[in-house]
């Protein structure tokens, strides 16, 4: 015979109580099977001497415990022995305290013959689960016995609903070239998305410019205020900084030359033509087409956007294109704001470094001209318009689930930013080659 | 001149009369509204264990909200809810966690995590409050989603899945501890007959072989006489309580013409 082996879990020794025989008249054995009679075979009912623990922990009957619930993972702690070719479980085995005894049972199951419930004074489903787990690791011949009836229902049941894990398929072995094949099938997809996207806006706008009426003036003004207005004191504040800080750096190399008196027309060069569209543009990349993406998107994904479809209503018309004119219009003036706040800002650090204000706006009149605004401020309603597009777009094309939203969010933020960018160098060399 | 009388105000503690044996979870003279707007009060009822209570009224009586007062999202105006001998809504720290774990609750929408397959699902209590191993926490899972049905679609995200199986995995991931008792908030809304009538044999069976104590939010009649042990019923214009019993009972013999019009689908 098999030395008794005894293995230690948790810290308490369990309940030891020999004399426990709640359910003892129902225990059931079905030795040469792991399988219990169904618990109906057993009768309907509980056992008249447990009352049902909720969640499947069977407990002796609440009069026992003087009609206190019994905790759920307190108490007797579960204890597991190998005795020979019996493995023996008993204490509590429940969700909370089967984590003990998890891998040391499974480790004992091996070779056992039964498997003895007798002593097991709570069971729920997860530590049937646990049973069941150690009657598949010992084999198919072990008999589980001794179970209550109420412990037996509730195995009975887990049993049922148990059942291994499938066997995952083999994954299926891409290569390389498959790879980048549905990589670039991918892009070509979104790509030509992208154009029919640009298509159907283009021809919204251009139908919105023969019937003004189709444009909701009310929306308009609504996303002017979201666009513009709310975002008047962070570009004002960038513009602000960025502008101390263009002055700051660019002192110091100029003034190796004696050049200081040239930082307001550097500065309102870089602001003008450069800096200003394009930090405007990066507020409303991250500001304004991360939130027209998540409401989009949230309503692609509750339905609303197919909603509209079907009334015969056009998303483009009711969502798209009020959103376009908005950021349009409001992106020069959001660009103007940068400048002037930016020019402020110098003018500041030549204040504090010695130099006149009439010096300053001299210098600044003499090296920036009308032109130079104006191409800042036609780049930056180019910018605000297609900002605005990866937004809505990012938006509407929105998968399903919870992530969707996010996901098209960070889309549009992440292309808008580059395209910005992109169409920046565009404009670069177009005006470089207009002699602009 | 009449004298002073001082008069005790009641406790959560006090005996409640008629009190139903083994009662887990005991709702006091309970009052709710948010603002000016009076949703219900004077709410008084007792859940005995293991047996399956509906809370029943029609939309917009408050049935969502006595739910959420019962799991502590909301603290009531006034009156005390006791579950398993605490109180939730004033409970803090240890005692709370430890009162929360005694519950699983299901919500309408199911309110499974989309980033998580249903078995990531149901593993996540037993991850927050077990020191099961992750084997462990998979084959528990595993047993869980089998015990709903749904032992095929454990790798699937709940994306993938129609709104009857998100309900069941809803129900999976309540039973994932084990809780003694179990909310279900609108176990049968929008399913079709069949799964409908699936389902209130799955909580049935639930209750029978597991013990468990459900408290289930419905308006659906085949489903109330289907499961219900006992059932309340809640009546906007009432503003409160206005039927307790054995549904099948108030559907003989209504004490009330409210009560009749319901179980009898008639138009006010």
């Amino acid at each position: 015979m098999t030395p008794r082996e005894e293995i230690p879990v948790g810290e308490g020794q369990g309940d030891r109580r020999t004399g426990r025989e709640e359910g003892a008249a129902e225990r059931s054995s079905t030795p040469g099977s792991p399988a219990l009679p169904p618990a109906e075979d057993l009768g309907p009912g509980r056992a008249p001497d447990a009352a049902p623990e909720p969640g499947g922990a069977v407990v002796p009957a609440a009069s026992d415990r003087g009609g206190v619930p019994a905790p759920a993972g307190g108490g007797e702690a579960p204890e597991v022995v190998r005795d020979g070719e019996v493995l023996r479980f008993s204490g509590r085995l429940t969700s909370l305290t089967a984590g003990r005894v998890w891998r040391p049972a499974l480790s004992a199951a091996k070779g056992a013959r039964r498997i003895d419930l007798s002593r097991l004074s709570v069971l729920d489903t997860s530590g049937a689960a646990l049973v069941l787990a150690a009657a598949e690791e010992a084999g198919k011949d072990v008999a589980i016995e001794g179970a209550s009836r109420p412990v037996a229902a509730v195995l009975e049941r887990s049993r049922g609903a148990a059942r291994p894990a499938p066997q995952a398929p083999p994954a299926r072995r891409l290569g390389l070239v498959r790879l980048l094949g549905a990589w670039g099938v991918g892009r070509m997809q979104a790509a030509a998305d992208g154009v029919a996207f640009l298509g159907e806006s283009s021809s919204t706008v251009v139908n919105a410019l023969r019937r003004p009426r189709n444009l909701r003036a009310a929306d308009v003004l609504r996303h002017l205020d979201e666009v513009g207005t709310r975002a008047f004191g962070l570009t004002l504040l960038l513009g602000v900084l960025i502008g101390v800080i263009l002055a700051f750096q660019s002192s110091i190399p100029m003034r190796q030359f004696g050049a200081e008196i040239f930082i307001p027309r550097l500065v309102g060069i870089s602001l003008l033509r450069e800096l200003g569209p394009l930090l405007a543009g990066v507020v409303l990349a991250g500001r304004t087409g991360s939130a027209y993406a998540a409401e989009l998107g949230t309503m692609t994904v509750n339905e609303e956007v197919s909603a509209l479809r079907i009334m015969g209503i056009d998303p483009m018309v009711m969502l798209v294109l009020p959103r376009l004119v908005a950021a349009t219009i409001a992106m020069p003036v959001l660009a103007l704001v940068m400048d002037l706040a930016g020019l402020l800002g110098m003018g500041g650090v030549m204040l504090s470094l010695g130099f006149p204000v009439q010096l300053v706006l001299n210098q600044l009149h003499a090296g920036i001209g009308l032109s130079d605004m104006l191409g800042g401020l036609g780049k930056a309603a180019v910018f605000g318009l297609v900002i605005a597009g990866i937004g809505c777009r990012a938006g509407l094309s929105a998968g399903s689930g919870p992530r969707a939203v996010g996901d098209a969010a960070t889309a549009a933020v992440v292309g808008g930013i580059v395209a910005l960018v992109m169409l920046d160098g565009v404009f670069a060399v177009l005006f470089f080659r207009l002699g602009w | 001149m009449g004298e002073l009388v001082v008069v005790a105000p009641a406790t959560s503690r006090q005996a409640v009369p008629g009190a139903v044996p083994g009662a887990v979870i005991e709702v006091r003279d309970v009052a709710m509204g948010f603002g000016s707007r009076v949703l219900f009060r004077h709410v008084t009822f007792q859940v005995a264990r293991g047996e399956v209570f509906v809370i029943l009224g029609g939309s917009g009586c408050g049935k969502s909200t006595l739910l959420k007062l019962m799991i502590g999202l909301y603290e009531p105006t006034a009156g005390h809810v006791t579950i398993l001998g605490g109180e939730l809504a004033t409970a803090s720290g240890d005692e709370r966690r430890n009162l929360l774990r005694q519950l699983g609750v299901m919500w309408q929408s199911g309110a499974l995590f989309g980033s998580m397959t249903l078995l990531e699902n149901v593993m996540l209590p037993l991850e927050a409050h077990t020191d099961l191993p992750r084997e462990a926490r998979e084959a528990v899972a595993r047993v869980k989603l089998g015990l709903v049905g749904l032992s095929d679609a454990a790798g699937r995200l709940p994306a993938e899945i129609s709104g009857g199986m998100a309900k069941r995995a809803g129900i999976a991931r309540a039973m994932a501890l084990d809780p003694p008792i179990l909310f279900l908030d609108e176990p049968s809304a929008g399913l079709d007959p069949v799964t409908s009538a699936g389902l209130d044999q799955l909580i049935k069976d639930l209750a029978r072989d597991l013990g468990s104590t459900f408290v289930v939010v419905t308006h659906e009649l085949q489903s109330i006489l289907a499961i219900g042990d006992r059932c309340i019923m809640l009546d906007k214009e009432a503003q409160g309580m206005i039927a307790e019993g054995d549904p099948r009972r108030l559907r003989d013999d209504p004490p009330n013409d409210t009560v009749r019009r319901f179980f009898r689908r008639e138009v006010a």
